[in-house]
């Protein structure tokens, strides 16, 4: 395999840190966002319209889903070019279609985070009750996404990570 | 951008990414596709195995969520109300399903 591999790949040198935070920016946004879920939930039943810290904690997981994309994108052609063409094709073509599920699971995730952001003023003041439901049914849809992406990344990164020495 | 519009813009732009993401794959549109081993971009409809069409699809939505976002805009705020930002999040809800599931099932193993 290591024949296969090309060095002069966009970004080959800084591969393993970029893949090191991609991986870590990646659980920071899972576990936010299952404090956000828990959060808006809570604050949905007990019919809160004070004080929501909700406000930050959509603000930052918004921010740190751009963070994750961005290092996915800077990593993907490593990934195609290095793995998925010099290894994963011939030895586990299933495997590479589960990633490419994975790649768009997580583009999706970017329009509900923009809604999330941009709604969470509303849903706070809990004044409308039908825009609250369709709000917490949006969250759930982004916490499954970005579950499901943690999850099958977690298990292809198992087969093969990086084509890096 | 006024505060009546930020969200209406925000939701239709997402309506429309997830949209745009669908159309440009079922359709067979030009995107940009990267070859790493190459590390060269070409704008076309087919290509092979190397060349990386995520990229493309996705400026194609978002140029397609900026021109829905744009028109929110233009259109006056008094259309905006509670029933047609239910209606928009109804459709981001749908369309995500819809751009979920084409996906799953155009790569599925």
């Amino acid at each position: 395999m290591q024949a296969n591999i090309d060095p002069n790949v966009f970004l080959h040198f800084a591969a393993r840190p970029l893949f090191f935070f991609h991986a870590v920016a990646g659980v920071a946004f899972a576990g936010i966002s299952a404090h956000v879920l828990l959060s808006a939930t809570r604050r949905h039943l007990s019919g809160q319209t004070g004080h929501c810290r909700l406000e930050r904690f959509v603000t930052i997981s918004l921010c740190v889903g751009l963070v994750v994309l961005a290092l996915g994108f800077l990593i993907y052609p490593e990934y195609k070019a290095n793995i998925r063409v010099a290894f994963i094709n011939n030895t586990a073509p299933g495997v590479g279609k589960l990633f490419d599920i994975k790649e768009y699971l997580a583009v999706f995730t970017l329009p509900l985070s923009v809604f999330l952001f941009a709604g969470v003023k509303r849903f706070c003041k809990a004044r409308d009750k039908v825009f609250g439901l369709l709000y917490l049914a949006s969250l759930y849809l982004w916490f499954f996404l970005i579950w499901s992406v943690a999850i099958i990344g977690w298990y292809t990164t198992t087969v093969k990570s990086l084509g890096v020495a | 951008m006024e505060g009546s519009k930020k969200l209406p813009a925000a939701l239709l732009g997402a309506v429309f990414f997830n949209l745009a993401m669908i159309m440009v794959n079922a359709m067979r549109l030009p995107v940009l596709r990267y070859n790493p081993l190459d590390r060269a971009w070409k704008l076309t409809a087919v290509g092979g195995t190397v060349p990386m069409m995520y990229y493309g699809q996705i400026l194609w939505s978002s140029i397609a969520a900026l021109l829905a976002s744009l028109l929110v805009v233009l259109l006056p705020a008094r259309i905006w109300n509670n029933k047609a930002v239910h209606f928009t999040v109804g459709w981001l809800l749908l369309s995500s399903v819809l751009a979920v599931s084409y996906y799953v099932h155009a790569n599925w193993p």
